[in-house]
C-alpha cells in the first residue's frame, strides 16, 4: 500500500462512522451543531495521531500479555491533554462537548487502530494511517453535522464553540438569505425542523445518511452483477461460435 | 437522604435521561449485540453487574483519593483503568465461583471496557453528583448506576425484538441493516422524549 | 520471572512519563483555564449592569472563600442591606458585585443550572440593589445557536426594569424552544424568590 493511498483509505473506502460503524456514541451525540462536530473531530484527530506515533515507537518494548492496559494508558494520557487544552482555549466547545471529552478513552476507532495497525507498522505509515482515520472520521461527523443544523435551523453559523478567525458568531449560510429577496420579514428558524436538534432526530438522520450511502452501493454493486452476467452472455456466444466453427470443421473433415 | 430521593434517581435515570436513547452512551452494544434477544439479555445484565460495582468504586476512588491530594485531573486515566481492572477481577471471580453465572455472562465481559456506557454513568456521577452532594452521594450515585443499567437492558431488549421482527420483514435495499435500526431507535426515542415533563 | 519484572517495569515507565506529561500541561493550562473563567465572570457581569469598560469591579461569592479571588479593602458602606452568606441558596450560586473605586454595591447575580430535556441551560439573573432586574443573559446552553438568540430578544428582554416580585412570571409554553425557555423562567423565579429572602434579613 503506497503512502497516499494509506492516508486517503480513511474517507471512503474505511471510514469509520459510514463504513465501520466505529465511534458512533460521538456520532450521534456531539453533531447537534457542525462547530461541535468539527471540534470533536479535531480532537480525535489529535488522539489518534499521537496515540498511533507511540505505539508503533514502543511497538517492541511492550510485551504482548499487558498490550491492551499499555495502549489505554497512552491513550488516556493524551485524552487527559487535549480535555485539559480545549478547557483553556476553548472553553465553551469544552462545555459542549462535556463528557463526550472522557470518552475519546474508549472510542472503539482509537483502540482499534492500535491494535490493528499501529502495533504491526513503521512509525510514519502509523502516524499517516491516524492522522488519514481521524480525517474520515471528521468528515463523517462535519457531514452529520451539517445536515441537522441545516435541517434543524436552516442554516450553518460559525463562531459560537470554536472562536477562531471571527469575533462574533457569523452565519455561513442561511435559507434566509434567498428568501429575504423576496420576502423580508421571514425568519426561517420558526419553521425549522426542530426535532433534527434533539435526541431522536440523531438517530433519524444518521439512518438516512446510512441509507443514501447504502443505497449508492447497492446500485453500484447491482450494475456491476449486470455487467458481469452480459459479459458471461458474451462469452457463452463466443464460446458457442467457437463450438459451432470446431464441428463445421469435423464435417468438413469427415 | 430518603428513600423517594433514590426511587427518583432510578427512575430518572432509566426512563427518563436513558442512557442509550437519551444519553447516546453504550451506542456499540446497542447496535453490535441486539440480533438477538437472549445475548441482549445477557448483555444487559453484564453491564448492570459491571456499571453498579464501578460506579461505586470509581466515587469511591474519586471523593477519598482523587480529592483529598488535589488531583482531580487525572480522573478519566484513574476511572479506565479502574474499569479495565474491574472487568478482568470480576471474570476472574465469576469463573472461580460461579461456572453458570460465567458462562452467560463470560463472552460479554470483555467488551465492557470498551463500553462507553460505564466511563460515561462514572464521569457523569462525579460531574453531577459529587459537584452536589460531596462525599455523601455515594449510594446516589450507586442508585443513578443501576436505574441506568436497567434503562440500558430495557431499551436493548426491547431493540432487539424489534429487529427480529425486522429480519424476516421486507425492507428496501438501502434502508436494509443498520439504517432501518436505528430510524426504529429514533421512533423509540420519541416515545420516550413524551416521558420528559413527568418530574 | 524476569520477564515479568520487564513487563512491570515497562507499564511502570509508561505510567510515570503519561503522569509527567499530564503533570506539565496541567500546570501550564491551569492558570489559562482560571483566567478564563475570571475574564468570563466579569464580562458577564460588567454586561448584566451595564458597566462601562473601564470601571473594575470585583465582587464576593457564596462558593468560596471571598478572600481568595478578589480581595476587598475597606468596609462596605452600612445602608448595604445584604450580607454573604455562609451557604448557598439551593441550586443558585449568589454573587455580590462592588464597583472597585468606593467599594458600593451595584447589585446581586444569581446563577442558576438546570437540566431539561434538551440538555443544560446555564442562567445568569441580575438584580439591581433598588430591587429591578437588570438583565437575564443564558451564559451556557446546549440548545442551538439560533433558538438562544430568539429566546434573548423576544423573552428575556422583558424582564429588564421589572420588579423582582415573586408573583412575576408564568409559565408560558408557546414558543419553538420550550425547553429552554421553560428552565430558564424556573432559574428566575428560584432567582426572584432568593432575592427577596435575601432581603428580608
Amino acid at each position: 500500500m503506497s503512502k497516499k493511498e494509506n492516508f486517503l483509505k480513511g474517507f471512503f473506502k474505511e471510514n469509520p462512522i459510514f463504513v465501520f460503524l466505529l465511534g458512533m456514541c460521538p456520532a450521534l451525540a456531539v453533531t447537534a451543531v457542525f462547530e461541535t462536530a468539527l471540534g470533536m473531530g479535531l480532537l480525535v484527530i489529535f488522539v489518534l495521531t499521537m496515540s498511533n506515533i507511540v505505539v508503533s515507537m514502543l511497538r517492541n518494548v511492550i510485551p504482548n500479555d499487558v498490550r491492551t492496559p499499555a495502549y489505554i494508558v497512552i491513550i488516556a494520557t493524551f485524552v487527559t491533554i487535549v480535555g485539559m487544552v480545549s478547557k483553556a482555549f476553548t472553553y465553551d466547545l469544552y462545555l459542549a462537548l462535556g463528557v463526550f471529552i472522557p470518552l475519546i478513552v474508549v472510542n472503539c476507532l482509537i483502540l482499534g487502530r492500535a491494535e490493528s495497525f499501529a502495533s504491526k507498522n513503521k512509525v510514519l505509515d502509523s502516524a499517516i494511517d491516524g492522522f488519514g482515520m481521524g480525517l474520515g472520521f471528521t468528515f463523517a461527523l462535519v457531514v452529520i453535522g451539517v445536515f441537522r443544523e441545516f435541517l434543524s435551523t436552516g442554516g450553518i453559523i460559525w463562531g459560537e464553540f470554536l472562536p477562531f478567525f471571527v469575533d462574533q458568531p457569523v452565519t455561513l449560510f442561511s435559507l434566509d438569505m434567498i428568501i429575504n429577496l423576496f420576502n423580508s420579514d421571514f425568519v426561517i428558524a420558526d419553521y425549522a425542523l426542530n426535532m433534527f436538534s434533539l435526541a431522536p432526530g440523531a438517530f433519524i438522520a444518521l439512518g438516512i445518511i446510512l441509507a443514501l450511502i447504502q443505497g449508492k452501493s447497492a446500485r453500484r454493486i447491482k450494475k456491476e452483477i449486470e455487467i458481469q452476467k452480459q459479459r458471461i452472455v458474451e462469452l457463452k456466444k463466443v464460446a458457442l461460435a467457437k463450438k459451432a466453427a470446431a464441428a463445421k470443421l469435423v464435417k468438413e473433415a469427415a | 437522604m430518603t428513600w423517594t430521593v433514590f426511587a427518583v434517581a432510578i427512575f430518572n435515570a432509566m426512563l427518563i435521561n436513558n442512557v442509550i436513547l437519551k444519553q447516546f452512551l453504550g451506542i456499540c452494544p446497542f447496535l453490535g449485540v441486539s440480533k438477538k434477544s437472549s445475548s441482549a439479555v445477557g448483555m444487559g445484565a453484564a453491564v448492570t453487574f459491571v456499571m453498579v460495582i464501578a460506579s461505586f468504586v470509581t466515587y469511591a476512588i474519586y471523593s477519598y483519593v482523587l480529592v483529598p491530594y488535589g488531583i482531580e485531573y487525572i480522573s478519566t486515566i484513574a476511572f479506565i483503568l479502574v474499569i479495565a481492572s474491574l472487568v478482568q477481577l470480576v471474570e476472574m471471580i465469576l469463573k472461580k465461583f460461579s461456572k453458570p453465572l460465567y458462562k452467560s455472562l463470560g463472552i460479554y465481559l470483555p467488551l465492557i471496557t470498551t463500553n462507553c456506557a460505564i466511563l460515561g454513568v462514572a464521569e457523569g456521577n462525579i460531574s453531577n453528583i459529587y459537584t452536589n452532594y460531596g462525599s455523601s452521594g455515594m449510594w446516589l450515585a450507586v442508585f443513578t448506576a443501576l436505574g441506568t443499567a436497567l434503562g440500558f437492558t430495557l431499551i436493548i431488549f426491547a431493540f432487539s425484538s424489534v429487529r427480529e421482527k425486522l429480519e424476516s420483514s421486507n425492507v428496501p435495499d438501502a434502508w436494509k441493516g443498520v439504517p432501518i435500526s436505528l430510524v426504529v431507535a429514533g421512533i423509540m426515542s420519541i416515545a420516550f422524549l413524551g416521558l420528559q415533563g413527568i418530574l | 520471572m524476569l520477564s515479568k519484572l520487564k513487563t512491570a517495569l515497562v507499564l511502570l515507565l509508561i505510567g510515570a512519563v503519561s503522569g509527567g506529561l499530564i503533570y506539565i500541561v496541567n500546570d501550564i493550562t491551569a492558570p489559562i483555564i482560571f483566567e478564563n473563567e475570571l475574564q468570563r465572570k466579569i464580562g458577564f457581569y460588567s454586561e448584566i449592569f451595564e458597566i462601562p469598560e473601564d470601571q473594575e469591579i470585583i465582587y464576593k461569592d457564596c462558593t468560596t472563600d471571598p478572600n481568595d479571588l478578589v480581595p476587598i479593602d475597606g468596609q462596605l458602606e452600612e445602608d448595604v442591606t445584604f450580607e454573604v452568606r455562609d451557604s448557598c441558596p439551593e441550586g443558585l450560586t449568589e454573587t455580590f458585585i462592588y464597583d472597585k473605586a468606593d467599594n458600593s454595591l451595584i447589585g446581586v447575580v444569581y446563577f442558576g443550572n438546570e437540566k431539561n430535556s434538551y440538555g443544560e441551560v446555564g442562567v445568569l439573573v441580575g438584580i439591581n440593589i433598588d430591587g429591578t432586574i437588570a438583565n437575564v443573559v443564558i451564559s451556557s446552553s446546549t440548545n442551538t445557536v439560533n433558538f438562544v438568540k430568539k429566546i434573548e430578544k423576544e423573552f428575556l428582554s422583558p424582564f429588564m426594569g421589572q420588579l423582582a416580585d415573586p408573583q412575576l412570571i408564568e409559565f408560558d409554553s408557546a414558543t419553538g424552544a420550550t425547553y429552554t425557555y421553560g428552565s430558564v423562567t424556573d432559574i428566575v423565579n428560584d432567582a426572584i424568590a432568593a432575592y427577596n429572602e435575601g432581603s428580608d434579613e
